[in-house]
């Protein structure tokens, strides 16, 4: 973050936010991977990344006042550029059906799986349409 | 956390179901065996599934996140049933006892078949996921294509 041509100029906050968003992507589906794997382990409980409620506090955080340097001679202080959002994994309550004290139902798990990915693919068409918008700007648009 | 996590849990979860449905098959095909190495007729076999970390982790993270961590499933132990074997009248079997009744495997023929299905099932939804994430890599090779 320390180089501004790398941080402001070319590649800006979105392409980093975007790439931390497939990472999420990434880490939620194995997430329901081990959900789908253990669906016939005992005391296995389901966990999944709450990623909309870890998003609003990011905003939320963003949306407070940053400091700002009032005088020349002070020193320059990192300035917050990019959303960081941190989800960590919760785990689900069992519904009580079956006798193995399992709380995956792959239902959910299976709906959840084609949802994460259509979500991931559109992220990754947003920061390959970016990266294109990029390269036209590069070569003037020929 | 990288794409070979996600291909490893699911790949665990197919050799898991895999190895289940080996065993269904070992006790279908057992159903009458009235003679094994161990002495006495065929006991029925299940397979116990534990849920294992899918990846290398410090102690800190682990620590950390209290073991929320993406888990792949291991066969960790192949358990006999306890059940005590039927007692079927059958005075003309070489393996009956004196007083005619031959001990056969306590297996339930729809018992299994209702395993085999759950088995199957979870075997395609493991596929299933791996299919997701083989999409999934390969729209990541496709940014700034």
């Amino acid at each position: 973050m320390n180089d501004p041509i790398q941080s402001h100029r070319l590649f800006d906050a979105t392409v980093t936010f975007l790439g931390q968003l497939l990472d999420f992507r990434l880490e939620r589906h194995a997430l329901i991977a081990s959900n789908i794997a253990n669906a016939d382990t005992p005391r296995y409980a389901a966990m999944d990344l709450e990623f909309e409620g870890a998003l609003q506090k990011a905003i939320a955080r963003e949306a407070l006042p940053a400091p700002r340097r009032t005088h020349d001679t002070h020193l320059p202080g990192s300035i917050r550029e990019q959303l960081s959002v941190a989800a960590t994994p919760v785990r689900r309550k069992s519904h009580g059906v079956g006798n193995d004290v399992n709380s995956v139902d792959l239902d959910t798990e299976m709906t959840q799986l084609v949802e994460n990915n259509l979500l991931y693919n559109a992220t990754a068409q947003l920061l390959s349409k970016k990266l294109n918008g990029l390269r036209l700007a590069i070569e003037a648009g020929r | 956390m990288d794409f070979s996590v996600a291909f490893d849990i699911s790949a665990s979860g197919l050799q898991a179901q895999r190895l289940r449905m080996h065993l269904i098959s070992s006790n279908l095909a057992n159903i009458q065996s009235t003679r094994t190495a161990q002495g006495g007729p065929y006991r029925r076999k299940d397979a116990i599934f534990t849920g294992s970390p899918a990846q290398p982790q410090s102690f800190g993270k682990i620590l950390n996140l209290a073991s929320n961590l993406p888990q792949g499933v291991e066969v960790t132990a192949i358990v006999e049933d306890s059940r005590d074997p039927k007692r079927v009248y059958e005075p003309g079997h070489p393996d009956a006892d004196p007083q005619g009744f031959v001990l056969l495997p306590n297996i339930s023929l729809i018992e299994e078949m209702v395993n085999l299905m759950a088995a199957t099932r979870s075997y395609e939804a493991n596929a299933t996921v791996i299919d997701a994430a083989k999409n999934m890599a390969l729209r990541a090779l496709e940014i700034g294509r």
